[in-house]
Parts: structure tokens; C-alpha cells; sequence
């Protein structure tokens, strides 16, 4: 920089900045004087001697406090350094003006350029589908076609180019780029510009931006003191102006003192070479910055949510499902979960299955899954739970419903009344069942039967009474074969329930008193008499047959004994049940 | 070892030999065809001088006409000129003089050489050796050179480029 910047050629007059103070000093001292301590001899000595200077050196203590005396003076010193040479000033204010004014434009700009994008954007989605088909056609991803299409442009060049002397301060190229004789295109980038300023006679800070020589553009900027050319191929981004003028503005403002005295060694220049090989990279940065504009970002999140919607609830339900299912399967007796999760996209369940368990796929519907989303793999096994182990065996034994199976510990046991054959093949069996480890038997009567013991008793009970002599059923006795009758129902029921046949025989029987043969007469009908009353009221394969009992022997030992001896009772018959026929 | 960038323009009226001593020095080419330089043209010749590479830096301007003074903005920036006249017309050696008295004006305290060319026309010539003599006792350094049998012309930059080189020195002592 030249050593006169901002100095006013000559001491600027004090008379017109100093006016006020010009008209007052006569006033002034005295005032003052009168405020201060009686002068001492020292003092006043002082006073005399350097009372001139020490009043011009207040004046100008006052002036350089007051902001209007010295703005008029900067102004001055700023007007006069101006009209001498801009230079020194322009160069002084171009780091931080620069930034400054490119701000402001860049703002205004940037709603327009918004605008314009979006409008770009939306007419291009025609064109988009032709682009899927080509990406389509050549096999390429589409972000390709889109980047071969819109944006793409390279950095191969960059010049930096010491301004005054055309001087190649620092040459940066791409790979693959094979760059001729920089240093000479350095010198004619600036010579050209002289050139073009000569030629169109414009003024000396107008400057040819833009270059085209075949597929190549060269772009340049100008600082105060370099050039910043970019050799670019392709169609490069107004970003990239901007770019290359923040760049340019980083160099001078890191290389200013080096920049002033320049005089052919570049060398201190490579400091700047990141700065300029982040210029090369600007391809890649312009291509990822492009097409990001909120109104796609909303669509996509628009219809990421509608997707989530879509096909996340469902499958948070169906996975809700999923899980409870699992929990059921598991607290279910023979089932034994192996392995559960989630594979290709569907639900896979393993495991052990007793024959005897619950149904997987019974449980799966009640659940509200279909076997298209669960795969259910089972494999059999044999559970050795208690109750598994007794419907195993009464799977296998097949028992009538006389005999009672039941188990404990590990004893299979069998109660009640069977067919020989039953319990002969029951006995073979049972302990060769898996869970059962010995098998024990109660073989009973049919008539033992616990429920059937009682009903048999309550029938055998009863005794419907006749007179002296008598086969005739007064009302009383008809009263009491009516009851006999009910009794014998139930029974009958009972039994048909237990598959048991049962027989009934009216047996009548007489006293000891009188003749044998008429005894014997009267036993036979008393014993019909009751038969034919009760015909009507049950079954007649029940009723075998009237029966005489054996002539009571013994001699009766009272009035009651022997009124109780001329009656008719009923004879219970319960053959072994039959061989029950073999379950599927 | 380091490398230095060095600017030099070749100035002189139209025909001297500019362009022709440029390319002897670079290319050790010389051709009759005479090819009026339009504005610029640039080239580069790298010599060694001790331990420093210097990269010259040949900027050929176009010709000053006869009636024109020409524009000298491309002299901005340079470290050093040489200013060409042709030993066999008068008028040239005149506008030598007015471009020197120009540049030094543009960049002042630069090194700088007279050159005259065309020395192989011994019969043409019209600048008497007096005339030189002249010059040189006003303090100017004088080199006589032929483009087309390449006289003088290694030597004329050579000086000129050792010349640079010593402003430089002394400049970066200074600083
Ligand atoms: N005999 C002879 N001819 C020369 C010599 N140097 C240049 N010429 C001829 O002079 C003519 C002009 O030469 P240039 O080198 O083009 O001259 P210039 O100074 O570049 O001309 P402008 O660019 O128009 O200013 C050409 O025909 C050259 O062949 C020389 O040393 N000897
Ligand atoms: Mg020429």
C-alpha cells in the first residue's frame, strides 16, 4: 500500500474547524482562571512561559473530542485520498465491502430464485418420467440421468492470477485435465481484459465475467489485487459465482501484505491452494445441494406417513396378535413352544404338539390370525402331564361305563364292573402306557356299582302287601307297587346309562298258614298280580317274568312277620355288562 | 533452488522485430513472413541464473504506428521491458525514445534495454554508431541484435533477465 493513504497532502487550516474557539479565547482564560487555586510562584512561571502552546495544545485536545470537527476532518482526508488514487481506499474496503453487498443482493435474490426453482421443479415432472425411462433403458440409477441431465458441470480449471503483472500465482487442475502453458493463459487472461476495456472503453473496474470457447466457460472474478478464473465444462450454477467471489475475497484478505509487494515468487500462494481445490469439488456439492425444496420433503414425509398408517397399524395390531397368541400357546398343556419370530415377512411358530393338545390352528382363529401370516411347524410328542396320561389310557383301554379310570402317582387305576375280556386286556395294556407305571384293578358286581348299589337296595326294599288269603291288590298295595314301579325306573335308567341290562322278576311269596297248595297258588298269583298292575308302566323286556319264592319254612314269630310274608317283591337281575365295542 | 515468475514486455514501433526476437529466443525459429502483432501475445522462456529459475514471462506488444501513440496499459506489471528499434530506419530509433521515455513513466525503476535489431542488414543500416554512443553515455544500456541469425539475442535477455534478477535481491533485502 502506498505510505500516504488517508494523509491529507498539507496540515489541514485550523481557522474554519476551529471558529468557535477562534472568537473566545479572550473569554475563556479568565473564567477559568477564576475557578482554579491562587496561582503559585512555579505556576505562574509556567503559565508565562508556556501559556501559548498550552492553550493550542487545549484546542486541540477539544477538537479531538468533538465528533463534528473530526468527521469534517476525515471527510477531508478521505475526499483527498480519493481524488489522488482510488486504489489504496478501494483496496482498504474491498475484503469487507464485498461480503457486504453480496449479502444484500444475495437476500433480495433469493425469494425470486426460490420462486423460479419451484416453478423449474414442477414443470419438470413430465420430463422426470422421460428420465425414469431412459435410467430405465440404459440400465443406470436414475439420480444419474437426473445429474447428467440438470447439473452437470465441472470445475477443471482454476486460475489465480496476480492482476497487475499477469502473473500465474497459483494453477489448480482436475485429474484428468491436462492443462497447456498456464502461466501464458494466466498473462492473457489479464491482457484480455485490457483488451476488452480498450475495445469497448469502459471503465477501468468493468471487467469481461464470462468466456465461452467451445464447451468450455471460463468464468473470471477480480479483486482488488488477483483474478479468479474457473475453466468450467458444462452448465455451472450462479452458486458458483458466488463461490468463486467469497474465494477470491478469502485469498486477498489471508494474502494481502504478500499481495502488495508481490514480485514473481508464487510460492507463498500454495497456502491458498485448499481454498482453490475446493473450488474443483464444487461439482459434486451443487449436484447434492439441488432439488431440495421443502414442498417435496413435505410430500414424501406426507406419504411416508400415510404408508406408516397404511401398513404399520395393521401390522402393529397383527403383531399384538402375534404376541398374545404365543402367550396362550405356551400356558397350553402339550403344546411346547420351540422357536418363535419373524421370517420373510411372516410369523413362524415350532414346536412339540401332544395329539392330545389343543389345536394350534383352533387357537390361531380364535385369535384372529390366519395361517397366512403365522406358519405353525409341529412335531408330535407325548406329554407326561397327569391328565394326558389318563386320556391316553382311556383312549387306548376303551372302558366301559362302568369302570372308572383314575391315576395316582403313577398308577393307573381301574374301578368297577367289566366284561373278563375287558380287564384281562386292560391289564396287558395299561402298564405299557407311556406316564403309567403300574396299574392296579377294583373289579366289582354290576350291583356294587357306587349309584347303582343304593337304587338296587331301594327297589329289593319294598313289599306290596296282601290280605289273608288274598291275590288282590287292595289300595293300599296298589299305592306301594306304584312306588316299587318308580324305584324301578330309576334304576332302569340308571343302568341304561351304564350300558347294563337289568331284569326285574316279581316274586310273591305266602305265610305259613293253611293249606301248602293253595299257598303255593296264591305265591304265583300275587307275584302275576303285581306283574299285570305295573305291565303298563314299564318296559316289557324288563319284566322277565313272575317268580315264585321258596315257601318260607321257618315259622313266622309274630302277626307283623307273617302280614309280611304275604307280599310281592322285586328281584333285581344286573348281568355283566358287555364287551364295550372298540373306539375309533 | 527457487522459482521466480518475471513479467517483460517487448516494445517498438511497427516492424522492428518484436515478435521475430521472440520466437529466435524461444523458439530459435526465425521466418521472413511478416505477421502484424495485434494487441498481445504472450510467451514464456525459462532460464537459469545461478541457483534462481526464472521464469520470463514474454509479453509482445503490438507495434507503435506511425501517427498513433499506442495504449501501454500491458506494461503494468512488469519487471523489466526492452525497447527494440530497427538498424535500418531512423524514425524507429525516435519512437524507441519516446516509448522509453513513456514506460519509465509507467514503471519507474525498472531495468530495461535499447535493442538493435536487424544488425544482419549491414548495408541498410542508417543508425550511425555515433548515435548509439549517444545514447549509451545518457546512461542507456545499448544491444545490437539479429532476429534472423540470432546475434545478440541469448545475450539481450540474458542481461536483462540477470538485471531482474539483481532488482530482485536488492528488493528483498530491502524488505
Ligand atoms: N533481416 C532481418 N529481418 C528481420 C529481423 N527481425 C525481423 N525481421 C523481419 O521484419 C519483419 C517484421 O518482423 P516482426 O517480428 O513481425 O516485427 P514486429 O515488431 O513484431 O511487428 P509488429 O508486431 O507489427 O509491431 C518480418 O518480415 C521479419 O522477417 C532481423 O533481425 N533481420
Ligand atoms: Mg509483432
Amino acid at each position: 500500500m502506498t505510505p500516504d493513504v488517508g494523509v491529507p497532502p498539507k496540515p489541514a487550516p485550523p481557522a474554519p474547524a476551529a471558529a468557535p474557539e477562534a472568537t473566545s479565547p479572550a473569554a475563556e482564560p479568565p473564567s477559568r482562571r477564576a475557578a482554579e487555586p491562587p496561582p503559585d510562584g512555579l505556576t505562574r512561571l509556567r503559565a508565562i512561559i508556556l501559556g501559548r502552546e498550552r492553550d493550542a495544545i487545549r484546542r486541540l485536545e477539544q477538537r479531538m473530542e468533538d465528533p463534528a470537527a473530526l468527521a469534517q476532518a476525515v471527510e477531508r482526508a478521505l475526499t483527498t485520498s480519493v481524488r489522488r488514487d482510488p486504489r489504496p481506499l478501494a483496496d482498504a474496503l474491498f475484503p469487507v465491502m464485498g461480503p457486504a453487498i453480496r449479502r444484500a443482493i444475495s437476500q433480495a435474490l433469493a425469494g425470486l430464485l426460490q420462486s423460479v426453482n419451484s416453478a423449474l421443479e414442477q414443470s419438470f415432472s413430465l420430463q422426470g418420467l422421460a428420465w425414469r425411462w431412459e435410467a430405465l433403458r440404459t440400465g443406470s440409477s436414475y439420480g444419474e440421468v437426473v445429474l447428467r441431465h440438470t447439473l452437470l458441470y465441472r470445475v477443471e480449471q482454476v486460475f489465480l492470477v496476480h492482476r497487475e503483472s499477469g502473473l500465474l500465482l497459483a494453477h489448480l487442475t482436475t485429474p484428468t485435465v491436462d492443462a497447456q502453458a498456464p502461466d501464458m493463459v494466466a498473462g492473457m487472461l489479464t491482457a484480455i481484459q485490457d483488451f476488452a476495456r480498450d475495445s469497448f472503453q469502459v471503465a477501468q473496474e468493468e471487467m469481461l465475467e464470462t468466456m465461452q470457447v467451445g464447451e468450455l466457460t471460463v468464468w473470471v472474478e477480480q479483486g482488488s489485487r488477483t483474478l479468479l478464473a474457473a475453466v468450467i465444462r458444462g452448465h455451472a450454477p450462479v452458486e458458483l459465482r458466488v463461490e468463486l467471489q467469497r474465494t477470491l475475497e478469502g485469498i486477498e484478505l489471508e494474502h494481502a501484505p504478500e499481495l502488495t509487494r508481490f514480485n514473481g515468487d508464487a510460492s507463498v500462494f500454495n497456502r491458498s491452494r485448499p481454498r482453490l481445490e475446493a473450488l474443483l469439488l464444487m461439482e459434486t456439492r451443487g449436484q447434492a445441494g439441488a432439488g431440495k425444496t421443502p414442498w417435496r420433503t413435505w410430500i414424501l414425509l406426507t406419504v411416508a406417513l400415510a404408508l406408516l398408517l397404511y401398513f404399520g397399524i395393521p401390522a402393529m395390531i397383527r403383531q399384538h396378535r402375534w404376541e398374545q397368541y404365543l402367550t396362550r400357546l405356551r400356558g397350553e398343556p402339550g403344546l411346547v413352544v420351540v422357536h418363535a419370530a419373524r421370517e420373510n415377512g411372516r410369523y413362524v411358530v415350532r414346536g412339540l404338539r401332544d395329539p392330545l393338545a389343543g389345536d394350534p390352528a383352533a387357537i390361531l382363529q380364535q385369535h384372529r390370525l390366519t395361517d397366512e401370516e403365522v406358519q405353525g411347524q409341529w412335531q408330535p410328542y407325548v406329554a407326561l402331564l397327569p391328565g394326558f396320561v389318563l386320556r391316553r389310557a382311556e383312549r387306548a383301554l376303551a372302558p366301559p361305563p362302568t369302570i372308572t379310570l383314575s391315576l395316582s402317582g403313577d398308577t393307573l387305576v381301574a374301578a368297577g364292573a367289566a366284561p373278563l375280556a375287558w380287564f384281562s386286556r386292560a391289564g396287558g395294556m395299561a402298564p405299557a402306557l407311556s406316564g403309567v407305571g403300574s396299574y392296579v384293578e377294583h373289579r366289582m358286581a354290576p350291583r356294587e356299582l357306587p349309584g347303582l348299589a343304593q337304587l338296587v337296595a331301594a327297589v329289593e326294599a319294598r313289599r306290596v302287601l296282601f290280605a289273608s288269603g288274598s291275590a288282590s291288590l287292595d289300595s293300599a298295595a296298589i299305592q306301594e307297587a306304584e312306588a316299587l314301579a318308580g324305584e324301578i325306573s330309576r334304576l332302569d335308567s340308571a343302568a341304561t346309562l351304564l350300558r347294563l341290562q337289568l331284569g326285574v322278576v316279581f316274586a310273591g311269596s305266602a305265610d305259613d298258614v293253611g293249606n301248602e297248595d293253595i299257598n303255593e297258588r296264591l305265591r304265583q298269583l300275587r307275584g302275576e298280580a303285581v306283574r299285570e298292575r305295573l305291565l303298563p308302566r314299564l318296559p316289557p323286556t324288563l319284566l322277565s317274568g313272575a317268580a315264585t319264592l321258596p315257601p318260607d319254612t321257618t315259622a313266622a314269630p309274630d302277626q307283623a312277620a307273617r302280614a309280611l310274608r304275604r307280599s310281592v317283591r322285586a328281584l333285581v337281575s344286573l348281568p355283566d355288562p358287555a364287551a364295550p365295542e372298540p373306539v375309533p | 533452488m527457487s522459482t521466480l515468475q518475471k513479467k517483460i514486455c517487448m516494445l517498438g514501433a511497427v516492424g522492428v522485430g518484436k515478435t521475430s526476437l521472440v520466437r529466435r529466443f524461444v523458439e530459435s525459429i526465425f521466418s521472413e513472413r511478416y505477421q502484424a502483432t495485434v494487441g498481445v501475445k504472450i510467451d514464456r522462456k525459462t532460464v537459469t541464473l545461478g541457483a534462481t529459475t526464472i521464469n520470463l514471462m514474454l509479453w509482445d506488444l503490438q507495434g507503435e504506428a506511425e501517427h498513433q501513440a499506442s495504449r501501454l496499459e500491458y506494461l503494468r506489471g512488469s519487471a523489466g521491458y526492452l525497447v527494440v528499434a530497427d538498424a535500418t530506419r531512423a524514425d524507429t530509433l525516435a519512437a524507441a525514445e519516446r516509448l522509453a521515455a513513456r514506460a519509465e513513466e509507467l514503471v519507474p525503476g525498472a531495468p530495461w534495454l535499447l535493442v538493435i535489431n536487424k544488425v544482419d542488414l549491414e548495408a541498410e543500416a542508417v543508425i550511425a554508431p555515433a548515435q548509439l554512443a549517444e545514447l549509451q553515455h545518457r546512461g542507456w544500456s545499448v544491444q545490437r541484435t539479429s532476429a534472423r541469425t540470432g546475434q545478440g539475442v541469448e545475450e539481450t535477455f540474458g542481461e536483462l533477465a540477470r538485471r531482474l534478477l539483481e532488482g530482485h535481491v536488492s528488493l528483498m533485502e530491502e524488505a
